[in-house]
């Protein structure tokens, strides 16, 4: 089990210097300057990627509340068959005359990047994210006790850009 | 993409090769009235789905019959179709429109465009592949139509009559059907076609013999659809609604043309027992 707590960059920061000791000891008197298969995690790649997990959260959100679902909206920002899933779910969603108001709450989010690939996990509380129906609010939707659940995104990096290709809800991990 | 998806894309294919897309009967609304909302899960996200649910007024499958029975077991949000035994669901268009299982096949025209069809087999294993729409053999206008139907759920009618519980030879009978819409019914999208339902009028069967006759679309007590019994005895009589159907996709009606003439409309129906007594008049005095 782990607990979230505490800033994204603590936390990637213990990652890093983890990854460098890791590498650092593989590598030990050797004198090849090739970097070893897990370089170590530099801010920027962290930051972009977490910007990139931000993003994709943006365009649900924004879909889910609009409740105007739309494939294009995620060019460029996700990309795989997860995506299937979350049209379809916000499909679902609109077609039964539900928009969502307000905004999920996330938490921290924390991000490590190894090579080309990145792992992000962030709490997201959806207990002040209300749905309304046909324009009336759905009581019960809201709640003024948190529920966050843990959600871990998986990145690639395209190019010059991050992209989310997966995401699914994160086993073992607590939520505070 | 994992080896046991590539492997499961193959079998698919031949499934899809063989067999039409077949939809399934979504489930009834159950009990209450208004707006059933729930929070559910699809995947790994958390949506709100809301249902309406018609009090009094159970809904059936075309026929009048109850729910159209699907050939595969709909069920785990793999509930919008079967393909043989598989329930599938898809997204059409798809939301990966560049999926590099289909980088190796050219784009078969310029409007074309990816599908995803994600599906779940009996034994629980799953399969999902993305085609091309042209690529879709078995996906036809009529697939949609057949989709389309099965999505449209039609209220259970309860044939009634007037005077209640028993009549009287020679006396005009009323019969309506209490409760029915009077107006169109829409049925939820399909494959992207929605069927809709338009009641052409009442049909009844006195149940003595004699043949149905029609009447207007009544659904009060009233005089406009009746029947005089000419002897008395117990008849089961049959009320029918008779829908014809239009099938709507992006907004165009479906010429009548490609709907075929089982699908052009539907039939709901009810019996009920009427007991029909014989009244004699006795004159016992006359001034």
């Amino acid at each position: 089990m782990v607990d979230i707590h505490g800033g994204p960059r603590r936390i990637v920061a213990l990652a890093c210097a983890v990854a460098l000791a890791l590498t650092l000891a593989a590598c030990g008197g050797d004198d090849d300057p090739t970097p070893g298969p897990s370089e170590p995690t530099t801010a920027a790649p962290v930051d972009e990627a977490t910007e990139a997990f931000e993003d994709y959260w943006a365009v649900y959100v924004q879909m889910a509340n609009s409740g105007e679902i739309s494939p294009r909206g995620f060019d460029g920002v996700a990309d795989g068959v997860f995506l299937e899933t979350v049209l379809k779910a916000l499909t679902e969603q609109a077609d039964s005359g539900v928009v969502r108001v307000g905004e999920p709450d996330f938490g921290d989010f924390s991000t490590t990047v190894t090579d080309g690939t990145a792992s992000s996990v962030v709490c997201r509380d959806d207990s002040q994210w209300g749905a309304k129906h046909d324009g009336e609010l759905i009581e019960k939707s809201v709640s003024q006790t948190p529920r966050p659940r843990p959600y871990v995104g998986t990145l690639e990096l395209r190019g010059d850009r991050w992209v989310v290709t997966n995401v699914e809800l994160a086993e073992g991990i607590a939520c505070p | 993409m994992s080896v046991t998806r590539r492997t499961a894309r193959i079998v698919a294919a031949l499934v899809v090769a063989s067999g039409p897309f077949v939809l399934g009967a979504p489930a009834s609304a159950a009990g209450g009235s208004g707006t059933n909302c729930t929070e559910t899960q699809v995947g790994d996200e958390i949506i709100w789905n809301c249902e309406s649910v018609d009090e009094g007024h159970e809904e059936t499958g075309p026929g009048g019959g109850g729910p159209v029975e699907p050939p595969c077991d709909l069920r785990d949000g793999y509930d919008e179709l079967c393909i043989d035994e598989d329930a599938c669901w898809m997204n059409d268009p798809a939301a990966v429109q560049d999926p590099e299982e289909l980088r190796d096949t050219p784009k078969p025209s310029e409007d074309s465009y990816v599908v995803y069809v994600s599906c779940i087999r009996p034994n629980g294993d799953t399969y999902d592949r993305w085609y091309w729409s042209d690529d879709v053999p078995t996906i036809t206008i009529e697939d949609r139509i057949r989709a389309a139907m099965g999505s449209l759920r039609l209220p259970t009618i309860e044939a009634t009559f007037n005077p209640p519980g028993r009549t009287l030879v020679n006396l005009p009978t009323w019969w309506w059907a209490e409760g029915a819409p009077t107006g169109e019914i829409r049925g939820t999208e399909a494959l992207g076609m929605v069927g809709i339902a338009i009641p052409r009028g009442l049909s009844v069967t006195p149940g003595d013999g004699t043949a149905s006759f029609s009447c207007p679309m009544v659904v009060t007590k009233s005089d406009v659809c009746s029947y005089q019994y000419r002897r008395a005895g117990s008849y089961t009589a049959t009320m029918s609604i008779v829908y014809d159907v239009q099938f709507s996709m992006n907004g165009q009606i479906i010429d009548a043309s490609q709907i075929p003439a089982e699908l052009r409309s539907v039939t709901v129906d009810d019996s009920t027992t009427v007991t029909v007594r014989e009244v004699q008049t006795k004159v016992t005095r006359v001034d």
